[in-house]
């Protein structure tokens, strides 16, 4: 093993040199550094394997752990060191311009078409929309996604609702306090998280409607207009009241 | 008598059917939702609490330099406890940037986090999917307007170059994840880089912005700082203030009764 055999007469330079800590690089070996504090080698770092190895004493090193640390980042990250100095992770610079454009899938728009497509009519301001949300195995949450494409009746929903599909191990709903077992369980919340409604097996596209309507936050049925009602409002007992009341008046006048 | 008290029966019926379906009728309308108040005036930004300290006992190179809002590492909450992430993506799902033909794989790193936010699947481990393609790493706009062609013809994106926060703020607002250049000086650099990351949180009004860096995805190593500070990170050394965000819906919030 190499990391036992380490010639120290060959460290180059230091790298950095902060409160007492160093890394030292070897001038003939880019895999590996070495950390030191106060003239003592506390461990090595292996680039290629992303791992440091304490040094517990001469020749006898440990299980690989976490640095005390960080080795510097141009060295452990795929950074490269450009002519001016900066440490580029991935930017292609001289095609990254601050031009001002605004692009939506690939063509320039303006401010407003930009923040619209944040907005209406292509993804509406949803942020106080509700959720619903299908947590099941594929096939069931499938029925209820094409239901929701195709199905007439859930029509009225598709720009008022945020829909999203798991399966029951995702990390979205596994574990943030999502019953998870339904075929598939249905969700359905208010924006701020409130459960309006859930329900663990698919009911068609119908009892869904059903559901959404009474969630919708916006939908007060004491609005909902009644261009009969001087008629049909009145109640059945009402009439037969006012006919039974008519029919004795009529008969006593008669007497 | 008997045909008295039916009488009145009745008649007393129809009064109160009468009386209570008037008060039925005069009842007000729902008044119409109050306007939102107007946008008060950001305050200004709070200044952090000390950050937590760099990983190991060494100090962070901005140590002793945070006040006013400069960048301090930290977990989910803000340093002084009063803001959470909002695009709080689960440290099991951010994979380390990599590099592809000796390219680093930043853009597509913070796109692939996008992704796994919004769940957006053919976008998983995109700098994976370019290293099997044989395509090199450095990403700019139009090179990922063409990924997206290749990779996932069907997702709807967005890229802004204006620099304009509103943008950022907005994609935020709705729970989507944007995807920022950003250039470094903070707790894990010190000194210029180039770089793009996820911006986690941004709030001009709360005073604090968060970002999420693909060269160090563990759970504590988030970067706070004040929008201020974030915003000169986003533009600066060429960076240009670009931001990319996928239009594919957010998970839904944590459920609660």
């Amino acid at each position: 093993m190499r990391l036992l055999f380490i010639p120290f007469a060959l460290l180059a330079f230091a790298a950095a040199a902060t409160a007492g800590y160093e890394w030292r690089f070897f001038p003939d070996d880019k895999d590996e550094l070495v950390l030191w504090k106060d003239g003592v080698q506390l461990g090595n770092y292996r680039v290629s394997e992303r791992k440091y190895y304490p040094h517990l004493a001469p020749g006898v090193w440990g299980a690989p752990c976490p640095p005390p640390y960080p080795p510097p980042q141009d060295v452990v990250t795929p950074g490269k060191i450009e002519s001016d100095g900066i440490i580029n992770f991935g930017l292609d610079r001289t095609r990254v311009n601050p031009t001002g454009k605004h692009l939506l899938d690939g063509k320039e728009v303006s401010k407003e078409e930009l923040l619209q497509a944040l907005g209406q009519p292509r993804l509406p301001d949803d942020s106080q929309w509700p959720s619903l949300t299908i947590i099941g195995p594929e096939m069931a949450r499938k029925k209820v996604l094409s239901d929701l494409r195709s199905s007439p009746i859930l029509a009225p929903w598709k720009e008022r609702i945020k829909v999203q599909d798991y399966p029951p191990d995702h990390w979205a709903v596994k574990d943030a306090g999502f019953v998870t077992a339904g075929q598939p369980t249905i969700y359905c919340q208010a924006p701020d998280g409130k459960v309006l409604h859930r329900q663990d097996e698919y009911r068609g596209p119908q009892a869904l409607a059903e559901v959404l309507r009474k969630a919708d936050p916006a939908y007060q049925p004491e609005r909902d207009p009644d261009l009969n009602k001087s008629l049909s409002s009145v109640p059945l007992w009402v009439w037969l009241g006012g006919g039974i009341l008519l029919a004795l008046l009529w008969k006593g006048e008669h007497k | 008598m008997n045909r008295r008290f039916l009488l009145a029966l009745l008649v007393g019926g129809v009064l109160w059917w009468w009386y209570s379906d008037r008060q039925e009728r005069t009842r007000p309308a729902p008044l119409p939702p109050e306007p939102p108040p107007s946008k008060p005036k950001p305050p200004e930004p709070k200044k952090p609490r000390r950050p937590r300290p760099c990983p190991g006992p060494g100090p962070c190179p901005l140590e002793g330099e945070e006040a006013g809002g400069r960048p301090a590492e930290g977990g989910r909450v803000s340093p002084d406890g009063t803001v959470e992430l909002i695009c709080d993506l689960p440290a099991s799902e951010r994979k380390k940037n990599i590099a592809s033909q000796g390219l680093g794989c930043c853009v597509f790193r913070s796109i692939d986090y996008a992704a796994r936010w919004q769940r957006v699947p053919e976008l998983y481990d995109l700098p994976e999917q370019l290293v099997k393609a044989g395509i090199p790493g450095g990403g700019y706009p139009d090179k990922v307007d063409e990924v997206m062609k290749r990779f996932a013809p069907e997702a709807s994106y967005l890229q802004d170059t204006s620099g304009d926060a509103d943008i950022l703020e907005a994609i935020l607002k709705t729970g989507r994840m944007p995807c920022v250049t950003y250039n470094g000086h903070d707790c894990h650099y010190s000194g210029s880089i180039a770089h793009m990351v996820c911006l986690s949180y941004f709030d001009r009004q709360t005073g604090w912005a968060c970002i999420s860096d693909n060269n160090f995805p563990s759970e504590n190593s988030f970067v706070w700082m004040s929008p201020d500070e974030f915003l000169k990170r986003w533009k600066g050394d060429g960076g240009g203030g670009w931001v990319f965000a996928l239009l594919a819906v957010p998970p839904p919030p944590p459920p609660h009764n």
